[in-house]
């Protein structure tokens, strides 16, 4: 099977500001991508150019293995960041509007505008005009303009933004049940804990480049974890009781008990047996780095290099 | 191609098709022509209150005053009135201008003033005469006017050095405002009084020198192949302006419409969803064909109602057949133009508000057109109209005045400036196409005009 999106040192500026500097990218078909990264970081102009909207300066691109995504229009459904709908129009007919546009056929396009309006609990609001739509459910509307023509590849720029819980976990589910039918699917995100949630890979982007491109395991063990968290069943514990114990370097109270830092070396596995022989404990873990943690690690590390580059440059 | 349709279709329906479009753009202009044609003879002829009041007079000849009164009486004023000739309007017969001014003069007399005429006497002092004038106003009645006339007004021992006699004048003092249909039947009776007199008094009978110095011209005739009618002055320029003003409309509403849809679906964030599915050259493709069937469709309609009303004038020859093709065909390519300007416009702003200073050269190239059309019409084959002509972005509408004012350009030259329009077209087209493609996505600060011009060198 080809890589649904192929990227090679992509640059593209906006005058005097790079939003995108060299960016490589490979994307398995069939695969949940995550894009993350803070506002600004260069997702949406990534994005844009893949959906051939804006050109790149200089680099190599290819999606389902076209040189453009304009020659695979129909094959590509796509929510993009700065969304809308005509707010005079029908919500079934801008629907359909939006199908007939990616190539449905007449015949088809009731049926499915129907069956996605129900699925996502708006068939009621069907003849409704869509400025008489809450954001949410405009919302919901865009991402069945996105998707009623079956695309292959399905980017989303930041499903999420401006939904509710309830709204947010169907969408969760909608995009997990479609990426399980085998459409390969990128989604950006701000919030790093959808991306958790929801995706296989994580692509990491900040100041126009990737800083990360992963699964979420692997990620997770690069960065590997130094601290623990305990919970012992005597709250009037102290610190210096704590760091008396060999291989503690350190540890900060939290609001559920300790986190403690382990000296470099020693395995987390030992460092708990340690504790447990000496304190009295409720509660003792392994304290996995979130995203969020890894990503701020990242940003503020100056030094870092992407490790995926130097791997590249190795092979 | 189908996309490009489907994109056209609903940017037509979606301005066309609408109770706004319909009331705004047929309804009300009909209503207002019926209201027009049906209520303004009615409130014409209420012309409020007559005006009641006095008019004093020093008669320095002796001879007049009582000859005006009797003319200023309301007895005569009503059958002068009633003499007027209203010519009656037969259905298709366009009046001439002395018609014209006729029921304008009886609509204008139509409230015959109640005025009495006072004679103050030869040696009355007109300084004290004036006095009265300076009190309230012409409503409120009073003396509104003092007539002071000149004691060799009728008779005179004075001759220029030809030996022509030389005779007094008068003069009219009256209240400010007095309206001025009421000061002119006044002037009228004592210029009237004194002709006569001097008529007279040179044994001349008015009645005869009336016969001898009037000359009746029968209305000019136009000789066409199917036979003779009435020349009506103004038609040479109805033709042209007529055209130009109904594809400068057309051109403009499309034009507006497309401006405005383009702003809302780039505020309304509508834009990149339709741009996941076509190019921003679809796009814009699609939506200037379908604000061209707009703008077509106003054509149709107004053009259809100029040909009936033509059709109802019996002045349908005028009409050359040719004539509406070379039309069709400026006010695809003008439309074409403009509407590009408007998309390029409408793509790089975010709201209607921010559009106004971009829109400026747009606007002062659409009205080049209606300061020209006069001097290119009134003399068709003169160089200035030719040069005009062959200029874009007005050449298109400069074309169409010339093909339909009185002198047709050659063939040459209609095929000269059509070539003109399509180049012109194409590279506007081409230029707007690249604004658009970076404009649609691009929020935040106004462009300028610079910037639209580095966005069309970027692209």
């Amino acid at each position: 099977m080809t890589d649904a999106i192929r990227i090679s040192d992509l640059h593209k500026s906006f005058g005097e500001k790079r939003a995108v500097r060299g960016m490589e990218l490979i994307v398995p078909a069939g695969s949940l991508h995550g894009f993350i990264g803070p506002n600004g970081a260069g997702k949406t102009t990534t994005i844009r150019m893949i959906m051939s909207i804006i050109f790149p300066d200089r680099g190599e691109l290819s999606v389902l293995g076209k040189k453009s995504a304009i020659e695979s229009k129909d094959r590509i459904g796509y929510l993009p960041e700065e969304r809308g709908v005509y707010k005079k129009m029908k919500v079934l007919a801008f629907i359909k509007y939006m199908a007939r546009l990616k190539g449905v056929a007449d015949a088809e396009l009731h049926g499915r505008a129907m069956g996605w309006l129900e699925k996502v609990g708006l068939a009621d609001v069907a003849a409704k005009k869509c400025e008489e739509l809450s954001k949410g459910m405009q919302q919901k509307v865009q991402f069945i303009a996105a998707v009623i023509h079956k695309p292959e590849l399905l980017i989303l720029d930041e499903p999420f933004s401006g939904l509710d819980p309830v709204n947010m976990r169907l969408l969760r589910d909608l995009i997990r049940e479609i990426n399980d039918s085998g459409t390969t699917i990128i989604f950006s995100t701000h919030v790093m804990a959808q991306a958790e949630q929801l995706c296989d890979n994580i692509v990491m982007i900040h100041n126009g480049q990737k800083v990360l491109d992963d699964p979420l395991d692997k990620i997770r063990s690069r960065f590997d974890p130094k601290a623990l968290l305990l919970e012992p069943m005597d709250r009037s514990l102290d610190e210096a009781r704590l760091t008396s114990i060999a291989g503690i370097s350190g540890a900060i109270k939290t609001d559920s008990g300790w986190e403690i830092e382990i000296e470099d070396g020693l395995p987390p596995s030992e460092a708990i047996a340690r504790i447990a022989g000496q304190i009295e404990t409720a509660r003792i873990e392994v304290k996995r780095p979130s995203l969020e943690d890894i990503f701020i690690e990242i940003v503020q590390d100056e030094s870092y290099v992407p490790q995926f580059e130097t791997q590249e440059v190795a092979s | 191609m189908s996309r490009m349709l489907q994109i056209a279709w609903r940017e037509f329906a979606s301005t066309a098709l609408t109770k706004g479009f319909i009331i705004g753009g047929f309804v009300v202009p009909a209503v207002i022509l019926v209201i027009m044609i049906t209520l303004l003879p009615i409130l014409l002829k209420d012309e409020g209150p007559a005006i009641e009041g006095e008019v004093s007079i020093i008669d320095q000849s002796g001879v007049l005053a009582e000859d005006i009164a009797r003319r200023l009486s309301p007895e005569a004023l009503t059958e002068e009135t009633q003499s007027i000739d209203i010519p009656k309007i037969e259905p298709g017969k366009t009046p001439s201008p002395q018609e014209t001014s006729d029921m304008l003069a009886k609509a204008m007399m139509r409230s015959i003033p109640k005025l009495t005429v006072r004679e103050l006497g030869a040696q009355a002092d007109p300084e004290a005469a004036k006095e009265p004038l300076r009190v309230g106003t012409a409503n409120e009645g009073g003396v509104l006017a003092l007539a002071v006339i000149d004691a060799k007004a009728v008779v005179t021992d004075e001759t220029s050095e030809s030996g022509v006699p030389r005779f007094g004048a008068y003069q009219l003092y009256v209240k400010p405002k007095l309206k001025d249909s009421v000061q002119s039947t006044i002037r009228r009776a004592i210029t009237e009084s004194i002709r006569e007199a001097r008529l007279e008094n040179a044994g001349l009978s008015p009645d005869q020198v009336n016969a001898l110095t009037r000359v009746d011209a029968e209305q000019t005739k136009e000789i066409t192949e199917e036979g003779e009618r009435d020349s009506i002055e103004g038609l040479n320029m109805l033709l042209p302006g007529g055209f130009m003003i109904l594809m400068m409309m057309a051109v403009m509403i499309g034009g507006q419409y497309l401006l405005t849809t383009t702003v809302e679906e780039k505020s309304s964030r509508v834009v990149e969803v339709l741009l996941s599915a076509v190019s921003p050259m679809q796009l814009m493709t699609g939506k200037i064909l379908g604000q061209l069937m707009v703008g077509a469709l106003i054509m149709l309609v107004y053009g259809s109602v100029g040909i009936v009303g033509l059709l109802m004038a019996t002045l349908a020859d005028v009409l050359e057949p040719m004539m509406l093709v070379w039309l069709v065909l400026f006010f695809v390519l003008a439309y074409v133009q403009i509407a590009s300007m408007m998309a390029a416009v409408g793509s790089a702003v975010n709201e209607m508000r921010e559009a106004q200073s971009l829109m400026t050269p747009v606007m002062a190239i659409i009205m080049i057109p209606y300061l020209l059309w006069m001097p290119v019409a009134m003399n068709p084959s003169g160089t200035f109209a030719v040069v005009c002509s062959f200029l874009p972005p007005v050449n298109s509408f400069m074309m169409i005045v010339r093909i339909t004012s009185t002198e047709r350009p050659e063939t040459w030259q209609i095929l000269v400036s059509l070539a003109i329009s399509v180049v012109s077209s194409f590279l506007i087209l081409r230029g707007a196409a690249k604004i658009f493609r970076v404009g649609l996505l691009m929020y935040g600060k106004p462009p300028n005009l610079k910037t639209l011009i580095k966005w069309i060198r970027m692209a």
